[in-house]
């Protein structure tokens, strides 16, 4: 079983009375494993040493029961897009020297992948461990930019047992020739488990009247939806300026960030499992502490 | 011939042996466009594509090509015909290269060499080059062709020349049409979302305006208001002259209504009336007039319709499905995309989302999976500017053949 999508785990009939008080809401469900990314801090530093004991996991409203929590010591999956929509073929070899730089922060249990968004998504290099990285070179590089499209990419690969997905995109925001809707990216990253994690890149020039060629426009920069489909997935939206403009550097924080967030399992228990689930995660007795964690899942 | 069936034999054997060292010893000093023509006209096609790609990739000098083709013209036996595969591979090399830059130049050279051809060689080389430098974003080149519009950016002297001498010699092609449409279009396109406006709602807004001429509030007219021909026309009349931005909103209309007759003009022409009909939906759209778009979209596929057309008709039909909550239709059409342009990009990453909401994960994994698999295949939504392909890679390839 895959370790991070929701799993039938069991069938389970819930059907409690108890004598003199209104039964709750009854379920014929089907009970699935639920794996949440959270990250949990104190001020600007996680909050280390944590139990199951200590969390309260919500799902729609009803109290789950943690049946693990990993800390740091889980395998990463880690996906880096990089926006090349203003770049030449040039900066293929620029790209190289950073993935291998990236795989310098990464465990030999981690695995890169690198996606290029131009015009087209390009899988520079496939899903493989730090040290068989080997890079495919597309034959041009730079164009429009179909920025939602390389997410969708980046969040529809099948997970791995035993390990977490974390998708860092590297991007102006800028957008004209996705497949992929802004409405329908915030649906693909409401069904995944990965962590998705915006690097905010400054603008780079756009060449006038490139829209002018599409027949569907999405247009100008819009961070909105990649805000809202990092949100759901528990991730963020960072500026690159804050890491003095230098990329590599951004990547490091949010992986490093990324590893000490904790790893909460549980098995549904009182919901109707279709639809859409909220997941709230709560620390006890430490209302101080700033939970980020995904904001859901759909249960099919 | 009987002086050449009195010679000895060994002598025979000697000059042929002579002869294939010096063009042995000629062919090791060749330049790599000499090697490239060499290639052409020996039509070993494959490996000249893999040459031509790798020529095209690095910065092309125009200059070093033209020089290196005079050389291989005058070391021929055939002078006509080395002129011919010359020309050819002028075309070849523009239309992959990865720079423009250099192609108008380079097709210029081409278009010297071409004299002496036959009528319809010339004709598939205009289309090529035409159509190759639409395909690299040129609407210049092609807006120059005659009778397109008579306030067309000045270009190249040469440049037009050849253009219009491609419609004067072959005034019906209803590629050389087409392609001309296309430039329109892409002229006149527009970004963004537009909004129709009624002529009630222009009266509104022209009531307001002079209102305001007079210092009372008024309500701008949107840059994206788009409205029928009388309307704007009514707006580009002298009296409205001093009203704010009129002027510019009403020609944007008038200019897509323009590229509107130009396509249900083509759309007579059966050749290219799927083309014509997928771009009047687009225009329409373009328009703010999507229920006319939608119907036009119908009836695209009821012409023969190359791979280039059926995928974009389909994808686009599925955009409107899905704008509509039809998602079954959305799914349905984006299929039937992929169905002509199997890993396309665009189709693959509509339909991913919707096989995601309906709990068929792994088949948008395996979708998504397909439409990265290298190398990528072009896709007709991401290419739409530069036109169907199809027309210049048919052109060239006819080049060939007749060359053969």
């Amino acid at each position: 079983m895959k370790c991070c999508v929701p799993g039938l785990v069991c069938a389970a009939l819930v059907s409690t009375t108890v004598s003199g008080q209104v039964p709750p809401p009854t379920f014929r469900s089907e009970a699935r494993l639920v794996t949440v990314n959270a990250s949990i801090q104190l001020g600007r530093r996680p909050l280390l040493g944590l139990t199951a004991a200590d969390l309260v996991v919500l799902d729609n409203g009803v109290q789950q029961t943690v049946v693990r929590v990993d800390y740091a010591t889980v395998p990463l999956d880690v996906t880096v897009i990089v926006d090349v929509s203003e770049s030449s073929l040039s900066a293929l070899k620029g790209i190289e020297r950073d993935a291998a730089r990236v795989t310098s922060f990464l465990r030999p249990t981690d695995r890169l992948r690198v996606l290029a968004v131009d015009t087209y998504v390009h899988e520079l290099v496939p899903m493989s461990p730090v040290r068989t990285m080997t890079v495919q070179s597309p034959t041009t590089i730079g164009g429009w930019s179909a920025v939602h499209d390389s997410i969708a990419a980046a969040l529809l690969v099948p997970a791995e047992p035993d390990c977490r997905q974390l998708v860092v995109a590297l991007t102006d925001g800028g957008d004209n020739t996705s497949g992929t809707s802004p409405e329908q990216l915030v649906n693909i990253a409401r069904a995944t488990d990965s962590a998705l994690v915006i690097v905010h890149t400054r603008l780079g020039p756009r060449s006038s009247g490139v829209t002018n060629r599409l027949p569907y426009l999405i247009g100008q920069p819009d961070l909105r939806a990649l805000e809202e489909a990092a949100r759901v997935t528990g991730g963020e939206v960072f500026r690159e300026s804050a890491f003095g403009n230098n990329r590599i550097e951004a990547v490091e924080h949010v992986i490093e960030e990324f590893r000490q967030s904790y790893v909460l399992r549980y098995v549904t228990t009182g919901v109707e499992p279709k639809g859409w689930h909220d997941i709230e995660v709560r620390i006890k007795g430490r209302p101080d502490a700033s939970v980020r964690a995904r904001r859901g899942y759909f249960g099919g | 011939v009987t002086t050449t069936l009195r010679l000895p034999v060994t002598l025979v054997l000697t000059l042929t042996t002579a002869l294939a060292l010096v063009a042995g010893a000629s062919a090791q000093r060749r330049s790599e466009p000499e090697e490239l023509l060499a290639l052409y006209d020996r039509g070993v096609y494959e490996l000249f594509d893999e040459r031509l790609r790798a020529f095209a990739a690095a910065p092309t000098s125009v200059e070093t090509f033209t020089r290196a083709a005079d050389r291989w013209m005058g070391s021929g036996f055939s002078s006509t015909r080395r002129r011919l595969v010359a020309a050819a591979v002028t075309v070849e090399l523009a239309a992959v290269l990865s720079n423009w830059s250099a192609g108008p130049a380079l097709m210029d050279a081409g278009r010297g060499w071409l004299s002496g051809s036959a009528a319809d060689w010339a004709r598939q080389w205009y289309r090529a080059a035409i159509g190759a430098a639409l395909a690299h974003g040129d609407t210049d080149l092609v807006l120059a062709l005659r009778d397109v519009q008579a306030d067309a950016p000045r270009i190249m002297p040469s440049y037009r020349e050849y253009a219009n001498l491609a419609l004067r010699q072959f005034p019906d092609d209803p590629s050389f049409m087409l392609f001309k449409a296309i430039a329109f279009e892409l002229k006149s396109a527009t970004g963004g979302s537009a909004q129709w406006f009624d002529r009630d709602a222009i009266d509104r807004h022209v009531k307001s305006l002079k209102r305001g001429r007079d210092g009372r509030p008024t309500v701008q007219l949107p840059a994206n208001a788009r409205m029928d021909v009388a309307s704007a026309e009514r707006l580009l009349r002298p009296d409205m002259a001093d009203l704010p931005d009129v002027e510019f909103v009403a020609g944007i209309s008038l200019r897509l209504w323009r590229v509107v007759n130009m396509f249900q003009d083509l759309q007579r022409n059966r050749v290219v009336a799927a083309e014509a009909t997928l771009r009047l939906a687009v225009t329409y759209e373009r328009l703010a007039r999507p229920d006319l778009a939608s119907l036009e979209l119908a009836r695209a596929l009821d012409s023969p319709a190359s791979p280039f057309v059926t995928y974009s008709v389909h994808f686009l039909r599925g955009r409107t499905f899905e704008r509509a909550d039809r998602l079954d239709d959305a799914e349905a059409a984006y299929r039937k995309a992929l169905g002509a342009v199997p890993n396309a990009q665009a189709a693959s990453f509509a339909l991913a989302p919707l096989l995601v909401a309906s709990a068929r994960r792994l088949e948008a994994e395996s979708l998504a999976a397909g439409a990265l698999r290298f190398p990528l295949t072009p896709d007709p939504m991401k290419i739409y500017g530069g036109g169907d392909p199809s027309h210049m890679d048919d052109a060239l390839a006819r080049m060939r053949q007749e060359l053969q």
